[in-house]
This record gives structure tokens, sequence and C-alpha cells, in this order.
């Protein structure tokens, strides 16, 4: 569960909201937008504890797993079953890895299994930033522009990624991607300024 | 937030030990750039200074042995969180239940590790040119103990200047005035055990262990601070 009680937030140049409350529960998904610069990025960031608040306050109780629009946090050095290990085992004491196997045949994640990620499109890397949420326990998905840079088969495993989701969890999405509209039960629209 | 974690730190230790390595020997330029450099700065200094004496060939190899760490150790030290920087996964490394004493124990034990591989064939490089070969054993131990404490600092302010945007220029104007009392301290304990039959400096060697045990502490006291902040 998620709770942003009167929560303010301003940049020099504009404000990025002011006294916002949002409830989310269980099997909800929140669907942020605004145009370009609105503050959707800085919200989902807020949430994750990376930004602090001016005012306000945002509890969850739920463990949080963070996808953001520009970096798909993996190491470019390393492929992406190593990728995929490392932030498994970090998370999950039970972590194993048929459970990352598994996470890059959902995802077609198909190439020689020593190419690192550093060669891959950038389709591919955000497909193996997605099946970063497949391994994860986390109940509370925070994330932004998901399907940036996916095919039409990727957009479609990720909705169906979400949607069972959202049968024991919960997601805030910073997306304008009509594919998501059929699983969304809140919308926030951020007004610039 | 509720990132309770099940993952215990003796685990997460293992992980970042083991990945900070791996990522280390895998980018080899990492590791090459400042064994190259520490290199040619002792052979350098070594045939120009060509000394005469065996206490001059002394007073050289100490002198090459710890200009060499430290200019190297800057150069590596200005990287401890490129990988992370760049990609993003600092961000959400700081959203997961990792706990950041851990986190910082793991940076300053890849680094020391990795570091080793410059300072061990330096030390071994400056004697060999010097025609040394007595105290080799202790000028090792002292300038590992020396990286040991110039890699708690140097993470620790790795960690703060990771933001500026003139961190390149900022990281060396920081790490020469606070390392500068530990490298005459660690160059004056190598040098009296060579010069005088053995003998162990303690007031200068308690400078190096005080240096180090006071910029551990701040590590672990003070990296989730900094991290998070």
């Amino acid at each position: 569960m998620l709770s942003l009680t009167g929560v303010s937030k301003r940049f020099p140049a504009h404000q990025i909201c002011a006294n916002l409350n949002i409830e989310l529960n269980h099997q909800q998904l929140l669907q942020v937008t605004g145009i370009n610069g609105a503050g959707k990025t800085t919200l989902l960031k807020m949430i994750a504890g990376l930004l602090p608040v001016d005012s306000g306050t945002i509890k969850t109780e739920d463990s949080i797993e963070y996808l953001a629009a520009d970096d798909d946090a993996l190491f470019p050095q390393l492929t992406a079953y190593d990728n995929l290990c490392w932030w498994g085992r970090l998370r999950d004491p039970q972590f194993s890895t048929a459970k990352v196997v598994s996470a890059l045949d959902y995802w077609s994640i198909r190439l020689p299994r020593q190419l690192a990620v550093g060669y891959f499109s950038s389709g591919l890397r955000r497909r193996v930033a997605l099946a970063r949420l497949t391994l994860s326990a986390a109940k509370l998905w925070l994330i932004d522009e998901p399907l940036r840079a996916l095919d039409q088969q990727g957009v479609g495993l990720f909705v169906d990624l979400l949607a069972n989701h959202l049968q024991d969890g919960s997601a805030v999405a910073v997306s304008h991607d009509p594919s998501l509209t059929s699983l969304v039960n809140k919308c926030l629209e951020l007004p610039y300024g | 937030m509720g990132n309770s974690s099940k993952v215990n730190g003796w685990q997460q230790l293992w992980l970042c030990l083991s990945y900070g390595l791996k990522l280390e020997f895998i980018d080899r330029e990492r590791l090459l750039s400042p064994l190259l450099f520490a290199v040619s700065v002792v052979v350098l200094l070594a045939i120009c200074l060509a000394p005469d004496s065996p206490q001059l060939a002394q007073r050289a190899t100490v002198a090459e042995i710890f200009i060499a760490l430290f200019l190297a150790i800057q150069i590596a030290g200005s990287r401890i969180f490129a990988n992370e920087q760049d990609n993003g996964i600092l961000e959400l490394l700081c959203t997961y239940p990792l706990r950041r004493e851990v986190w910082y124990l793991g940076k300053l034990l890849v680094f020391f590790i990795s570091a080793t591989v410059f300072v061990i064939p330096t030390v071994f490089l400056a004697f060999v040119f010097n025609g040394q070969t007595e105290g080799i054993i202790f000028v090792l131990a002292v300038a590992l103990l020396t990286l040991f404490a110039l890699a708690t600092l140097a993470v620790l302010l790795a960690v703060i200047v990771r933001r500026a945007s003139a961190r390149h220029v900022l990281y060396p104007i920081v790490f020469f005035p606070l390392t500068t009392p530990l490298l005459i301290a660690g160059a004056e304990v190598s040098l009296a055990y060579l010069q005088m039959d053995g003998m162990i400096q303690t007031n200068w060697l308690s400078i190096v262990v005080g240096f180090a045990i006071i910029y551990f502490t701040l590590g672990i006291l003070l990296f989730g601070e900094l991290i998070d902040g």
C-alpha cells in the first residue's frame, strides 16, 4: 500500500506538486501523465526515496522495485544473466539461477549467454531491465516509461507481466502508452508549473 | 519505506566483493592504467636519480614507491563509482535493501584488492631498480597498510564528490592535502627501517594506523548518509 499525504515539491523554476494526496492499495495501478517537464519522474523518485519532499509524507509498507526511464541499471561489461543474478541475489535470499533462465526465456532474450549487455540494442537492454521486474518479489513497482524502446511483442509481454503483478501487488507507472489503459485504476495528471 | 531484507550482511558483502572484483578484472583498462603509470614512475625515477650510495638508493626506493602509490591511487580513486554512476545503478541500489556499511566495506575491499595489483609490482621494481634486497617485506607491508588507509579515504571522497560536475578536478584537489601526512608517515617508517637496521618508528607507524582507523570508522558511519543524501 502507498500513501501520499500533503506532498509538495517545488523546483526553482516551477512547482511539481502542491498538497498532493494519493492512496494506492494492492491490486491497483496508478498512471501518472503530464506534459514533458511536468515532474512525473520527480514524483516517482520522491516515492522511491531518491528525492526529498518539501513537505508532506510518503508511506509504504511494501518493498519497492524502481525502473528508471533512461537508465536500465545494467552493468554494460556483464552479461544479461550476470546482471540479473546480481540484482536477484541482492534482494532474495532464496534466489535461484533457474529464475533468471526463466526470466530470460520469458523476455525472449536468446543472444549468446557470454555476450555483454553493452553490445545489446536499447530494446534488448530494456527487456533485461524488465526481466529484473520479473524476478522481483517487491510488492510496489515504480516504473518510469517501461515501454520505452520495446517492440509490439515486448509491449504485450510487459502488459501480461504487469497484469500478473497486479493480482497481488501495486504499481505506479509513468506512461502515456494506451497499452496500459486496460489495467489502470487511478490516473494522475500533473500540470506544468 | 518497507525495504526489509532477509539477505544477511555477509551475503551482501560477498556479492559486493565478488561482483566488484569481477567488474574490475573484466575492465582491464581500470587496472592496467594505474599499474603502467606506477611502473613508469618507478622506472623513470630510478634511471634519472641513479643513486650512487646505499643511503641514497634506500631514499630513492622509498620515494619512488610512495610517489607512485599516491599518483596511481588518485587515478584509480576518481573512478570508484564510475560504473554505477553512468548506468543508473547507483540510483537503483539506493532503493535496494543493501546495508550501507556493507556497501562501503565492499567498495573498500574491492578497491584495496585491485590496487594491490599495482602496489606489489611497484614495490618489487623499486627495490630491483635501486639494487636493494633487504627490508622488502617490511616496506611492502607498510605500503599495503598505507594503501588501505588511502583506500578508506578514497572511497569516502569518491562518494562525496560523485555529484559534482567537476568531480575529476575536485577529487585530486581534496585528496592531495588530506593524504600528505599519511604518505610522509608511510615513507618515514619505511626509510627508518631501511636505514636503521630494522628499527620500527612507532610514532610514524601510529599515524598510518590512526589514519586508517579514523577514516574507516568515518566511512562506516557516514557512507549511508552521504550516498542517500
